[in-house]
């Protein structure tokens, strides 16, 4: 209840991103909106910082790269970070190695720390199937 | 620009023309020349001087001068086989990234930009990876800016980061259980970052960047609409696509003609006969992840069942019972799926004396399942069975004495299908449902045998080469203009 909580948080404040953005987040208990606290923002701002990071270009560090018009009327995009391939390793219980690739850096390191499901995991299930 | 950027910049330049000279003196047949720009500041990640002894090849006496030797040797190999006029320039860096105890993230990579419209591309409004771009135009599109971006952890296998599995910096492709060899994983980011990828298309929502397709939507093949990726007129057809599980493949030509001489030929079979089989047939067997292979060597054994559950099926999952062990005992034992991992039945009848078994489903499906699990020590052939299948086998089993049935499974590759194609030779990309992030469309599919280097997982018997009869990688960069 919590998570839902945060991130509905999240959802809200993302939406109104900008500077001086009013930020609310729905109370898990009372179901109503309400200012965050001082924890919450904190989570907030994790989750705008790591939104951040992955739309941001790989060469120049900037938010959502557009394409550019060069001479000669060709047009470059620059990537962003969540266009990148993030390589995972996670241990099984079997004490091997599974490798994986994960799609940008805030997955990758929820994989890591073993926040969210991964084809690691996937991996250890077959070895325990049955 | 901020100072500290452009002292950045200023550092990896320098850092850049060394270790160009680097490169270029191992890199006598190279068709391509690959920079690697060091992005570390000094001290840390390719500067890092701590002492190291020579490993594997690589007689770098830091720590740092191995990492950057482990990436140039990468390197060197794209530009073996990869032909341009132009450098391809990574910039590369080792830092701190997110470890536990048990896991890693072992780094990123990358191009750092797609262009369209270039002079001389092939297709108008199509997206190519940067480096590529550069090879049609024969000159930078940004001279001296990194057209791949690469950042890899620098602390594994320290306290705290996957301690017990730090990089194998060595050249060799020998790295000790446990270590994770830089080289591999290096060839690998290094392909995403020349054109092994989808983007800037979203692989998942398949929504296009700017409207305009990437090259790779072009040998996308979609086997249920028999479309490309590029011929699809919605996201929400490409979303579906990138879902399918095993019904989008590669239609490249170049990948299409080298397949056969890189994948296995061949579908995994048990053909059933003997004097009691009144129906002497082939059915479909379900591959495993340990034991012997299925191969152009057919083997054949005789089967006979494990019994001891009381309705005459047998699990395997305890020791088998003298009864049991003489039965098997130079046979192919016939065990049933469930209650314990495929690993214990196999080591259980292994034990009795067993040379090899067939586990028969528990489950109405349509396809036969994988016998996942590992052990080295196993080394017979495995093979599992659909339940209607394994029944129909049982019934032949009926009229046996306490070691014998005279009934015959043959473990042996049928047809022409190649594994991780489709029926027209396709080679399969991988699509899981539900959407892997990073992983799926991106990759060959896990079914493609032998093991890909651009398979979402990167397996323990890759070998350095990229190209035919070991590797599809080549081929594929062949076919998106390379």
């Amino acid at each position: 209840m919590f998570r839902l909580t945060l991130l509905a948080a999240a959802a809200l404040a993302l939406a109104g991103a900008s500077a001086q953005a009013q930020v609310v987040v729905r109370d898990a208990q009372t179901g109503q909106l309400r200012a965050p606290n001082a924890a919450e923002m904190q989570q907030l701002e994790v989750a705008r910082q790591l939104r951040d990071r992955a739309n941001r270009g790989v060469l120049s560090g900037k938010l959502n790269p557009q394409p550019v018009r060069m001479p000669g009327g060709e047009d470059s995009l620059e990537h962003t970070e969540a266009m990148m391939n993030y390589s995972v390793v996670t241990t099984l219980p079997n004490g091997r190695l599974a490798r994986q690739c994960v799609a940008d850096m805030a997955m990758a390191e929820r994989v890591a720390r073993g926040e969210m499901p991964s084809f690691a995991k996937s991996m250890q299930e077959r070895l325990n199937e049955r | 620009m901020s100072a500290d950027r452009t002292a950045l910049l200023r550092r990896a330049a320098l850092a850049a023309a060394g270790c160009a000279a680097l490169l270029a003196a191992g890199q006598a047949a190279a068709q391509s020349t690959f920079v690697i720009i060091n992005n570390n500041a000094p001290g840390i990640g390719f500067n890092d001087p701590t002492p190291a002894t020579p490993v594997g090849g690589n007689n770098g006496t830091t720590l740092g001068e191995q990492r950057l030797i482990a990436a140039a040797h990468a390197a060197n190999i794209w530009g073996a086989n990869l032909t341009s006029t132009v450098p391809i320039r990574i910039g590369a860096q080792f830092t701190a990234l997110t470890c536990t105890e048990t896991s890693a993230v072992l780094g990123s990579a990358g191009a750092t930009s797609s262009q369209r419209n270039f002079a001389g591309a092939p297709f108008a409004d199509t997206w190519y990876p940067v480096a590529l771009r550069n090879k049609y135009v024969g000159s930078e599109a940004t001279p001296g800016s990194a057209q791949i971006s690469m950042n890899f952890n620098a602390n594994l296998g320290t306290p705290g980061c996957l301690p017990a599995s730090p990089w194998y910096l060595g050249l060799d492709n020998n790295a000790p259980p446990g270590h994770i060899n830089l080289v591999v994983v290096l060839l690998h980011e290094f392909a995403h970052g020349l054109g092994f990828a989808v983007s800037p298309t979203n692989g998942s929502t398949g929504a296009r960047s700017s409207a305009s397709p990437s090259i790779w939507e072009r040998f996308m093949f979609d086997n249920v609409t028999g479309l490309t990726w590029f011929q699809m007129t919605s996201n929400a057809q490409r979303a579906a696509s990138s879902i399918g599980v095993d019904k989008l493949a590669w239609a490249g030509s170049n990948v299409v003609a080298a397949a056969p001489s890189v994948l296995r030929q061949g579908i995994a079979t048990l053909g059933i006969a003997g004097k009691p089989v009144r129906n002497p047939r082939d059915v479909t067997a379900g591959e495993a992840s340990f034991g012997a292979p299925f191969s152009t060597t057919p083997f054949t054994g005789e089967v006979m069942p494990v019994v001891d559950q009381s309705n005459g099926t047998g699990l395997a999952c305890t020791p088998l019972s003298p009864t049991n062990a003489r039965a098997v005992l130079g046979k192919v034992a016939l065990v049933d799926r469930g209650t314990c991992n495929f690993v214990i039945k196999a080591n259980n009848v292994k034990a009795a004396g067993a040379i090899g078994m067939i586990v028969v489903d528990n489950v109405v499906a349509a396809l036969p399942p994988n016998i996942g699990g590992s052990d080295p020590g196993v080394t017979f052939p495995m093979a599992s069975l659909r339940q209607v299948d394994g029944q129909a086998l049982r019934a032949d089993l009926q009229r046996r004495s306490r070691t014998s049935s005279g009934v015959f499974a043959t473990f042996k590759l049928t047809g022409t299908q190649l594994a991780g194609a489709d029926l027209a030779g396709r080679v399969k990309l991988f699509t899981p449902n539900p959407f892997q992030g990073g992983s799926s469309v991106s990759h060959w599919d896990t079914t493609a045998f032998r093991h890909q280097l651009m398979e979402p997982a990167i397996n323990g018997d890759l070998t350095q080469s990229v190209v035919p009869p070991i590797d599809l990688t080549v081929p594929l960069f062949l076919d998106i203009g390379w």
